[in-house]
């Protein structure tokens, strides 16, 4: 499976180019290049990847998932110190498939409706309970980051935070590793985020 | 929470005004001035059969958000209907069973759906009846209560879509009979494995000193032993100190296996970095695969995340780089080994590979660390699932949904997350588990073909034997023990056993499992035999403790009580989130080994104190005593272990023993002595 930079410019952009044929209706509606699938490996290139971690790639390696309505693909950019490696992972409407759910419907339905999700109220005094699902929920709430695509969210984890990027009918998933402060890690993220925008 | 109540207020606004809006349109009185007939009735078993009529119903509320609850005039009728027992419900249900069934018609010249609920008198909701569809003409539901607590019964009938307002009818019959004799458990075989139980004991308090209480860590006012939801359980396997972890309390216990039976001495050794807490997590890395016995403690809360950990069983912590950040993840574990084939060059001398899994909005993912914990690689996803009414489901063949249990790995070093709920290749929701081969660089997920997943849905474990034979253990949907078992990496399985059937077992929660040798493992799980939905407020379910074992790569299982005369818990387990009085559990038990195969397993124990020889307590109504959640530890005093080199010595509980026509029956594996194996059937 793995792919060493030998060989990543055959993989290096776009596969399988513009399917229009095939394309689910949703993604006719979109702009042109959401009708493509793309590989997550050829969105970021190691020299982009060595700028910011300051480490070469030494191994990229791709997966694909397409399933059901929604093609998943991910490139792990993994550098001699994992702490230093990319994980990229693209989430599209497939064309190759109906689409009972869309990228962009599951963003929606990930990053919107937790507004409606329970009207339960902590318990006062419940310090042996766990607390309840809405605060959980709430605990779970990305930040929103402004000028990154058409929306943007930032999920803070203690040794795995995400910035996720909505651009059509396709948002990704931007995961760098834990070495550093959590705000240059938001920062590095942010960077390489922009330098995939670029591409889609 | 204000917006949260606004949206769910308009929304309830709106439905009401619909459904008037259409009766007006239907060119009828307001049909709130109607009620059914008779509005309220009693039933006995003595009694006989009953029957109403519901007035009619309107308008439609097509999602279920609860408005039997609150039962708008026009939309909703009611009637009272108070349930007489012979004795009350605690006790009669002891030795008796009921059924309370209501048939419900009604006749429609439009599509039309109306639904039945039955209102405990602790609130429990029951319904709609089956089946639960559209129908024009004659519509029937049937709806069957199990076992109802007598008093006051709100009936309620409720339009989900009815063009025109229908009226309903209804006859009620409430049945008793003598409750069938649960099996008579199998006497322990000869050899069986036995347990005995160590509960925490309180805070000291006054002039009272260790070993009969636990001293707070410094800093605590107490060592929460009994908040113990969801613990974690491991062994030092060079010191033998075991740790129970719960809240952000690490509980270290020292056994004294120099007497008979062991003693345990508690000790509060939380780490300094775990302030508040949510979801904690433990993991010992211990010998089993070579690991040098660090101890891990992980606390997700609501404003950080911390993970820490602890070279010296406890005494001293260390933070990771990762922690005291902010946390928008959920439901983290961690857990570590050997690294798979080929190994990556590591920047310390760690030699296993420690992996952070949690999910986050779109995903979950498992992060990997090379340098012992102190700091981890990106998050890689293991799978997707989208928030659809409040629950995280699979969206895809390859995909899982809900929450998972606890990441493992393999003496080969394949990683494994289990999750009760994934579809396979023709989206048929099925317990599995996402598989990394690569060290966790990337993943695929594998379901269990005979599996039924299980809703709402608790946690499956999955265990690896020292040949990499792995044990899947996880609540069927029809609430029975099940474990499966793959010699491939779950490509393909063994067909699913039932580890409750010895018990009769009928509702399960918390599997967890443990292996040893390549074909032995330990699956414990909590079991009732009472049927019946242990979600509902008006669950009489008792729970023990079960443990079942195979000495034959799971071919077959010996299951053991492993309290036998101390419930674990009266009435319901609620596995579904939120604040809930039958929650004192929380969502999952755990299990270990140590070196010399002994099984431990770490559980909150809800039922305590009076709470044991009590049949009327339940965790649903209280007191305090049947909503416990004190830690406690039962540990493998007898029996074959995990570790067939050991067979024959276990455990050094009873060192020296003489048994069995003056036969050594117990050996001690620390010094080496062997008991003799002729001993143990004369045990």
């Amino acid at each position: 499976m793995s792919r060493t930079l030998t060989i990543l410019p055959c993989v290096a952009f776009v596969f399988a180019g513009v399917l229009g044929g095939a394309a689910p209706q949703s993604a006719k509606k979109g702009t042109a290049v959401s009708k493509r699938i793309l590989y997550a490996c050829a969105l970021l290139t190691p020299a982009e990847i060595e700028a910011i971690q300051g480490e070469r790639v030494e191994e990229t390696k791709p997966t694909v998932r397409p399933s059901g309505g929604l093609f998943a693909t991910q490139c792990l950019f993994r550098t001699p110190t994992l702490n230093k490696s990319v994980s990229l992972f693209l989430t599209a409407s497939d064309p190759l498939h109906s689409v009972p759910l869309t990228a962009r419907q599951l963003w929606q339905k990930q990053f919107h409706s937790s507004e409606v999700e329970s009207d339960e109220e902590p318990v006062a005094g419940e310090n042996k309970k766990k607390l309840d699902s809405e605060r959980e929920r709430e605990s779970r709430e990305p930040r929103p980051i402004r000028g990154l695509g058409e929306e943007a969210y930032w999920v803070a984890s203690p040794v795995a935070s995400a910035l996720y990027v909505l651009k059509g009918e396709m948002f990704l998933r931007i995961s760098v590793g834990s070495a550093g402060q959590e705000s240059e890690r938001m920062e590095k993220s942010k960077a390489l985020a922009r330098a995939v925008l670029k591409r889609l | 929470m204000k917006a949260i109540r606004f949206y769910l207020w308009i929304s309830f606004v709106v439905l009401v005004l619909a459904s008037t809006a259409a009766l007006f349109v239907a060119n009828l009185l307001p049909v709130w001035a109607q009620v059914g007939t008779p509005p309220s009735s009693t039933i006995s078993s003595s009694s006989g059969p009953l029957a109403w009529d519901f007035a009619p119903v309107g308008g439609g509320t097509v999602i279920n958000v609860g408005i039997q609850d609150i039962c708008p005039p026009g939309l909703c009728d009611d009637h009272d209907l108070t349930v007489v027992l012979p004795a009350p419900a605690a006790t009669f249900y002891q030795t008796m069973t009921a059924n309370l069934t209501f048939q419900y018609t009604w006749t429609s010249a439009l599509p039309t759906d109306l639904d039945i609920f039955a209102i405990s008198p602790s609130g429990a909701d029951h319904g709609p009846g089956s089946p639960d569809n559209t129908s024009t003409g004659t519509g029937q539901e049937v709806l069957t209560v199990t076992d109802p607590i007598d008093g006051l019964w709100h009936i309620r009938s409720v339009a989900a879509l009815a063009p025109v307002p229908t009226a309903a009818h209804v006859a009620v019959t409430l049945t008793i009979a003598p409750r069938p004799t649960a099996p008579i458990p199998p006497p322990p075989a000869p050899g069986a494995p036995t347990f005995i139980n160590y509960p925490a004991p309180d805070d000291c308090a006054g002039t009272q000193q260790p070993p009969s209480c636990i001293q707070p860590a410094t800093g605590s006012t107490t060592a929460a032993e009994h908040a113990a939801g969801e613990p974690s359980i491991g062994v030092d396997w060079n010191t033998g100190k075991a740790f129970i972890q719960a809240g952000n309390h690490t509980l270290r216990v020292t056994f004294n296996d120099s007497v008979n039976p062991a003693t345990a001495f508690w000790e509060d050794k939380r780490s300094p970095f775990a302030r508040l807490s949510l979801d904690p997590i433990m993991f010992v890395d211990d010998g089993h695969f070579g690991g040098p016995n660090r101890v891990f403690s992980s606390q997700l809360n609501l404003v950080t995340s911390e993970l820490s950990f602890s070279d010296d069983d406890g005494n001293n912590w260390l933070p990771t780089q990762g922690s005291g950040q902010p946390a928008g993840v959920d439901h983290q574990t961690v857990g570590g080994g050997p690294y798979a084939f080929p190994a990556p060059l590591t920047p310390t001398r760690y030699t296993h590979g420690i992996y952070y899994c949690s999910q986050d909005i779109v995903t979950a993912f498992c992060s990997r660390s090379d340098d012992g914990g102190l700091t981890f690689g990106p998050g890689i996803p293991i799978y997707t699932f989208a928030h659809v009414n409040g629950v995280d489901v699979p969206i895809a063949p390859g995909t899982c949904g809900g929450l998972h249990g606890h990441v493992r790995v393999s003496p080969d070093g394949t990683v494994y997350v289990p999750n009760e709920n994934c579809f396979d290749a023709n989206s048929v929701n099925r317990p599995g588990v996402a598989v990394s081969t690569d060290n966790g660089l990337s993943w695929v997920v594998r379901t269990v073909p005979d599996g039924e997943s299980i809703s709402p849905g608790t946690d499956p474990s999955v265990a690896e034997g020292a040949n990499n034979t792995i044990y899947l253990g996880y609540v069927n949907s029809d609430g029975h023990a099940k474990i499966a078992v793959s010699a491939d990496r779950g490509l393909h399985w063994s067909k699913s056993e039932d580890a409750g059937t010895p018990f009769g077992v009928q509702n399960t929660e918390f599997a967890e499992v443990i292996a040893g040798d390549d074909d032995r493992a330990a699956f414990a799980f909590l079991g009732t035999q009472t049927t019946g939905d242990t979600q509902s407020a008006d669950f009489q379910g008792v729970w023990h403790l079960y443990v079942a074992f195979t000495y034959d790569s799971g071919l077959t299982w010996t299951t053991v009580d492993a309290t036998p005369a101390d419930p674990v818990q009266r009435g319901c387990i609620w596995n579904q989130g939120g604040s809930n009085p039958c929650r004192n559990l929380l969502d999952f038990n755990d299990i270990t080994v140590d070196k010399f195969g002994r099984v431990l397993v770490g559980y909150a124990d809800g039922c305590t104190g009076s709470c044991v020889t009590d049949p009327t307590q339940n965790a649903s109504t209280g007191p305090a005593s049947a909503q416990d959640a004190l830690a406690t530890i039962a540990r493998q005093v007898g029996g074959l272990g995990l570790f067939k080199t050991f067979d024959g010595t276990q455990f050094a509980t009873r060192t020296g023993d003489i048994k069995g026509h003056g036969k050594l029956c117990f050996g001690s594996p620390a010094k080496g002595v062997r008991g003799d194996p002729g001993c143990k059937a004369k045990n």
